[in-house]
């Protein structure tokens, strides 16, 4: 249970810079999150952490322990990868206990803490099976107990959900999020869904190109978001580049808004961030509070829980809107779309 | 105690090494261009009278053998060569060891050769070898002018005599008895193989209904029980080849080779490859036709070749031969 | 420092693996150049090409030579396309029979299938007397007849596994695509399936073409008297001992020329349009009733029946009575076999060390290349990757000599060691097993690997811990494949044997030169047991597929 800290870290394969001078504190038992798309750099850092990957410059420490250049098998690390990686020749039980052996632990330990990890990720009965007889999320299940058996320093996972379907990948989020807080163990996660890494995480660095983009709890991330990437890949957002035209209110195709203009600056290209599901759409001439843009329906798609809608604004703008339940507005109708004043202006 | 225990030791090493080394006088490498049941029979003759002999075999074609002990001349692998053409033996005197066995008095004298390098161990006849059932209707040859006949243009099988020692003898002979005449008649008839051992297995296969090779090749398919298969010993005179043997100058196991030359020249072996193999023995005390049903050699009509000549007049043959292979074909 | 670290362990074995290959391929393929372009004086001299492409006995050979290989490619073509296409779309019964043929040709190593036909359709042999007693006519089987048909009923083997692999990776989809916009079957056979299938027979035949020409066991038992290229080779080789090698390494270089060009020919014009199938379902096998069925099955059984005789043969060869050179079919006697055991067993002790020998280095250093070269790529791998085909490039008369050659004097003297026959066997066999290796590696992701070293395991030890026990099965068939096809090799070792090296291909081979066929049977009988035996314990205890990678 280590501390994560990230030094000035560089790496490039073949001329292309893949991690520029990143700088980054994980704290001691905190489930860390690196979310990005592909090729920004996020998997590079986490072989990085566990010494598949050398950077050429800058420097990772364990607590205070300097393993930059440690050699990977001796970094005390647990992995999960993509694919598993389960040993196919072993059985769930020796893949399992793989690790242990490898530590010379005593034999009747081995058995007894395999025992424990099997029974942690509900595979007891299935010990004596290869990994071919195993579905996809059991398999998951292996992996994750035999990276936790041997009690690693930091927990490492590489997308380890994206190949498991979507009602399996929400079970294990659940069981992964509670074995880690019982652990307690500095855990950095790497994946590319957003849902995930606000599901799971208590900090998030966004990545984009080899740097951190903005790094923070995921609350803050989803409402505050500083730049114009970070507010479209943590949930979705609808940008539109607004007129600043003072504390609390801007403009927006000849329609005035009150919303939150703390990042605002005048001079510089300013946009509000307006979250689909914050929106709501009322009919044009519903009385009540304004801070109404007024918009006409262009097309909508029922999907049971919600619907989805695309509205127009004069000038030919479209906005997403995500509304509960059945919304029976007409295309063409024009309506009324409020915003919500904590509706955030960023201005890069 | 001590002193016993060591003494003890050194006995036991001493006797090791002993063993080892009578060991390794008991191992004679053998080269031979004869075949395995030949080369069986010699090895046994050989164990039976020096049971502890160890014998190992490369064999081969004479020309490639001895090819192989003269690039081996610095380092030789060889102990025995067992047999070759005495014409061909003849030009390497550089590689053999003279040696004169205990046996060598019973050997007839026209196959001592002066300086004793090596020494005749079987006589070779010419004969014609006959396969009946592909004669077709054709009358069996009986003598060389027969075979120079038209009507045997493309049946006559002979081996390229560049590349055998008795096929050299073969054609020698022709060109001795009938002149540049009757070569280029003969060349005009020949089909010309690369090995000796084609000939005599392309005739027992049927391919051609007469070849020109040696007793004892051509009788093994009489013995075996071809019944096709009759031998012709040419009534105007055949020709003799004699083959010899020799220690390799420089062979690792002199003492072991020894023996074993001995055990060639003895009656016992020179009796069984006779019988066995129907190899013509050189030595005068024993009678061929009361072993076997091979004619006497006195019997025979033979023409008279005098091998050394023979030896010298190598290339001038092979050229003639050769110029009248060439005249036929246009 | 961290540099040099980073080359150990793997940068280290690329190195010498290498440094190997090197020595036994390029080194001595490079010693027989120069030696054909050096006279006996030692002078730069082109006289010994001038002599091969100026005198007729050499042009003729390499004449025959390229039409033997184009007639057999072709002949081989004429079963392989047909038997693929008819398992590959059909089923009928007694169908499973014809997959055990592809094992067959393994097991039966070429010098006895030489022997076998021989003693069968020779001029002396059982069925021409048999036929000729019934008052048919038996061409002689010396010669093109003889060498065609040994052949072709050896090769087609590789054009059926290659066509029927094509086939069955083929999309049905797009025939059905073909048909349902109007054009008949034959056209949809002819303008669909047969452009996409056609890369695949024709990689298959170009190997099938530079087999041929390399080869050596039928050619010098059954070609009779028209001059070809290796034997012609080998016997400029055994007359040449001791006296300058120029001739016979130009007529080598030739060889590999041919070869090399039609190699060339094969990587950048067939494979360039070998087209990519997206994953598709081939169209499953038709079911084939009453007498379509039964002929297909009746064509199956010969098949397999030619493919076997050899087998049966060489055993009734082994116990039939033969007094000298003289075989008398129909009367039994294990004197063949007392002899071979007993008065001459060297040759079976021999080959049984040479290739065990063989057989465990190069199933080790095949493992170790194919690793190096799918898991460990580094420009020294890249280097490695190609060092290890090139033997398949070279036959086994050239590689032969190409090693005597260079190692006949110091400073380093391999022959008359048996050395020198193992490391034959290993160079011409291990690229068989690197093939077979490599394609399990391809399919292990590198994060198994990396699983273990996360777990504390060394990245050494995990290669033993982890990958070696998933290439347990692919090892096994590896090792079985080099030890069949050691054991039975010819043509180099033939060459580069000397006294008290005999093997018993060598030996056979020469007993049948001397028309010893009966011992040549007994031998040969010991031989096809020896690779029979490992062959079907695999497959029958283990379920090892010896083709995967094939």
């Amino acid at each position: 249970m280590s501390t994560i800290t990230i030094e000035n870290l560089s790496k490039h394969f073949e001329q292309h810079p893949v991690l520029q001078d990143l700088n980054l504190t994980i704290p001691d038992g905190s489930f860390f999150t690196l979310l990005g798309p592909s090729g920004c750099g996020k998997t590079t850092l986490l072989r990085c952490i566990a010494g598949f990957n050398e950077p050429d410059c800058g420097r990772i420490l364990f607590d205070q322990d300097d393993i930059t250049h440690v050699p990977a098998h001796q970094r005390n690390i647990g992995m999960v990868f993509q694919d598993y990686a389960l040993f196919p020749d072993k059985s769930v039980h020796d893949n399992v206990a793989y690790g242990l052996r490898a530590r010379k632990v005593a034999p009747d330990e081995v058995r007894v803490r395999t025992a424990e990890a099997l029974a942690l990720v509900d595979l007891t009965s299935f010990a004596s099976r290869l990994p071919a007889q195993l579905s996809g999320g059991q398999r998951q299940r292996v992996a994750l107990a035999r990276a936790l058996v041997i009690k690693p320093r930091v927990l490492l996972m590489d997308e380890p959900l994206s190949n498991l379907d979507a009602k399996l990948r929400l079970s294990m989020r659940d069981m992964i999020r509670d074995l880690q807080r019982q652990a307690r163990i500095t855990t950095v996660f790497v994946t590319h869904d957003q849902e995930e890494a606000l599901a799971l995480s208590d900090q998030v660095a966004v990545m984009q190109s080899g740097g951190i983009a903005q790094m923070g709890a995921p609350d803050s991330l989803y409402a505050l978001p500083e730049t114009a990437y970070v507010a479209d890949f943590v949930g979705s957002a609808n940008l539109l580049e607004v007129e600043f035209m003072g504390p609390g209110q801007v403009t927006l195709a000849g329609q005035t808004l009150q919303v939150d203009t703390a990042a605002a600056r005048s001079g510089e290209r300013n946009q509000l961030v307006l979250r689909a599901e914050t929106l709501e759409l009322l009919p044009e001439d519903e009385p009540g509070p304004s801070n109404c843009l007024r918009v006409t329906l262009a097309g909508r798609q029922y999907l049971g829980a919600r619907t989805l809608l695309r509205v127009a604004l004069a000038g030919g703008l479209t906005l997403q809107v995500d509304a509960p339940g059945l919304q029976r507005y007409q295309t063409g109708q024009a309506l009324c779309l409020r915003v919500p004043p904590s509706s955030r202006v960023i201005c890069r | 105690m001590k002193l016993v225990h060591r003494r003890f030791q050194w006995l036991g090493a001493l006797t090791l090494g002993l063993a080892a080394l009578a060991a390794q006088a008991q191992t004679v490498v053998l080269y031979s261009s004869n075949n395995p049941e030949a080369i069986g029979n010699a090895v046994a003759a050989a164990k039976k009278k020096h049971p502890a002999l160890a014998v190992k075999q490369v064999t081969g074609g004479t020309g490639i053998l001895m090819k192989r002990i003269q690039a081996e001349a610095a380092n030789p692998g060889g102990d025995l060569f067992w047999s070759g053409g005495v014409g061909t033996l003849a030009a390497f005197p550089d590689l053999m060891e003279p040696y004169v066995s205990p046996e060598a008095k019973a050997i007839a004298p026209q196959f001592h050769v002066p300086g004793n390098r090596y020494i005749g161990v079987n006589v070779h006849v010419m004969v014609l070898m006959v396969n009946d059932k592909q004669l077709k209707g054709m009358a069996s040859p009986k003598t060389w002018s027969d075979l120079m006949k038209p009507e045997w243009k493309g049946k006559v099988v002979i081996t390229d005599p560049a590349k055998s020692g008795t096929a050299f003898i073969q054609i020698y002979g022709l060109l001795k008895q009938f002149g540049r005449e009757g070569l280029e008649k003969m060349a005009a008839n020949a089909v010309v193989v690369q090995s000796s051992g084609q000939v005599y297995k392309s005739v027992a296969a049927g391919e051609y209904p007469v070849g020109i090779t040696i007793e004892s090749s051509a009788y093994e398919f009489v013995v075996g029980g071809q019944k096709e298969i009759k031998l012709v010993y040419p009534s105007e005179g055949t020709y003799l080849g004699a083959e010899g043997m020799f220690i390799v100058k420089g062979a690792k196991n002199p003492a072991a080779a020894k023996q074993f030359y001995d055990v060639l020249l003895s009656k016992a072996a020179q009796e069984m490859l006779l019988v066995e193999n129907y190899r013509r023995p050189t030595r005068s005390d024993i009678a061929v036709s009361k072993l076997t049903s091979m004619p006497d050699l006195a019997s025979l009509k033979v023409f008279p070749l005098n091998l050394q000549v023979a030896t010298e007049e190598y290339e001038q043959l092979i050229a003639l031969w050769n110029l009248a292979l060439a005249k036929a074909k246009r | 420092m961290r540099r040099w670290r980073s080359l150990w362990p793997w940068g280290v074995l690329s190195a010498l693996s290498l440094a190997l290959l090197v020595l036994f391929v390029a080194y001595p393929m490079s010693v027989l150049t120069l030696n054909s372009l050096h006279d006996a004086q030692g002078r730069l001299s082109l006289a010994g090409f001038a002599t091969v492409f100026g005198e007729s006995q050499y042009l003729q050979a390499i004449g025959n030579t390229l039409l033997l290989g184009v007639t057999v490619t072709l002949s081989a073509m004429a079963v392989g396309v047909p038997l693929a296409y008819v398992i590959a779309r059909f089923d009928f019964p007694l169908k499973s029979l014809v997959a055990i043929l592809p094992v067959v040709t393994i097991i039966i190593p070429e010098v006895i299938v030489g022997q076998s036909w021989l003693m069968m359709l020779g001029n002396n042999g059982l069925i021409s007397n048999f036929l000729r007693e019934l008052g048919l006519p038996v061409p002689s089987f010396y010669g093109w007849s003889g060498m065609i048909f040994s052949m072709t009923l050896i090769y087609y083997t590789y054009i059926y596994l290659g066509t029927l692999a094509a086939l069955r990776g083929f999309d049905g989809q797009l025939e059905e695509a073909s048909l349902s916009l109007g054009a008949s079957p034959l056209a949809t056979r002819l303008r669909v399936l047969l452009p996409t299938v056609a890369p695949a027979i024709l990689v298959n035949a170009l190997v099938v073409f530079t087999l041929v020409v390399g080869n050596f066991a039928l050619s010098s038992m059954l070609g009779g008297q028209i001059p070809l290229l290796s034997v012609m080779t080998y016997s400029l080789f055994v007359s040449e001992m001791g006296s300058s090698p120029m001739l016979q390494s130009s007529l080598s270089v030739v060889l590999v020329l041919i070869v090399a060009l039609v190699l060339f020919v094969q990587k950048r014009v067939v494979e360039r349009r070998m087209v990519q199938m997206v994953q598709g379902r081939a169209p499953a096998p038709r079911q084939v009733q009453n007498w379509q069925g039964k002929l297909l099955a009746l064509a199956a059984v010969l098949l397999v029946t030619l493919s076997l005789v050899p087998l049966v043969a060489v055993v009734v060869g082994a116990f039939t009575r033969a007094r000298g050179p003289v075989m008398h079919w129909g009367e039994w006697s294990t004197q063949s076999m007392e002899r071979a055991f007993s008065l001459a067993p060297e040759p079976i002790f021999n080959s049984m060390l040479f290739a065990g020998v063989a057989t465990l280095l190069g199933t080790s250093l095949a493992l170790l290349v194919s690793y190096l070269v799918v898991k460990k790529k580094s420009g020294l791998s890249a280097l490695l990757d190609y060092a290890v085909v090139l033997p398949l490039t070279i036959s086994g008369t050239v590689l032969g000599i190409a090693l005597v050659q260079s190692f006949n004097t110091a400073p380093l003297i391999l022959t008359g060691t048996s050395a020198i026959m193992i490391i034959v066997y290993v160079v011409r066999r291990m690229p068989f097993g690197v093939r077979n290796a490599s394609s399990v590696l391809y399919n292990l992701p590198n994060s198994v690997e990396e699983a273990s070293i996360s777990l504390g395991v060394s990245p050494l030890m995990s290669f033993f811990k982890v990958v070696l026990p998933v290439m347990k099965t692919s090892m096994l068939s590896a090792a079985i494949l080099m030890w069949a096809t050691s054991i039975s090799e010819l043509s180099a070792s033939v060459v580069v044997y000397s006294g008290g090296l005999e093997t018993l291909p060598i030996s056979i081979f020469r007993l049948v030169d001397t028309g010893r066929l009966g011992l040549a049977s007994a031998y040969g009988t010991v031989l096809v047991t020896l690779i029979l035996v490992p062959v079907a314990l695999a497959a029958r205890f283990l379920k090892v597929n010896l083709f995967s990678g094939k």
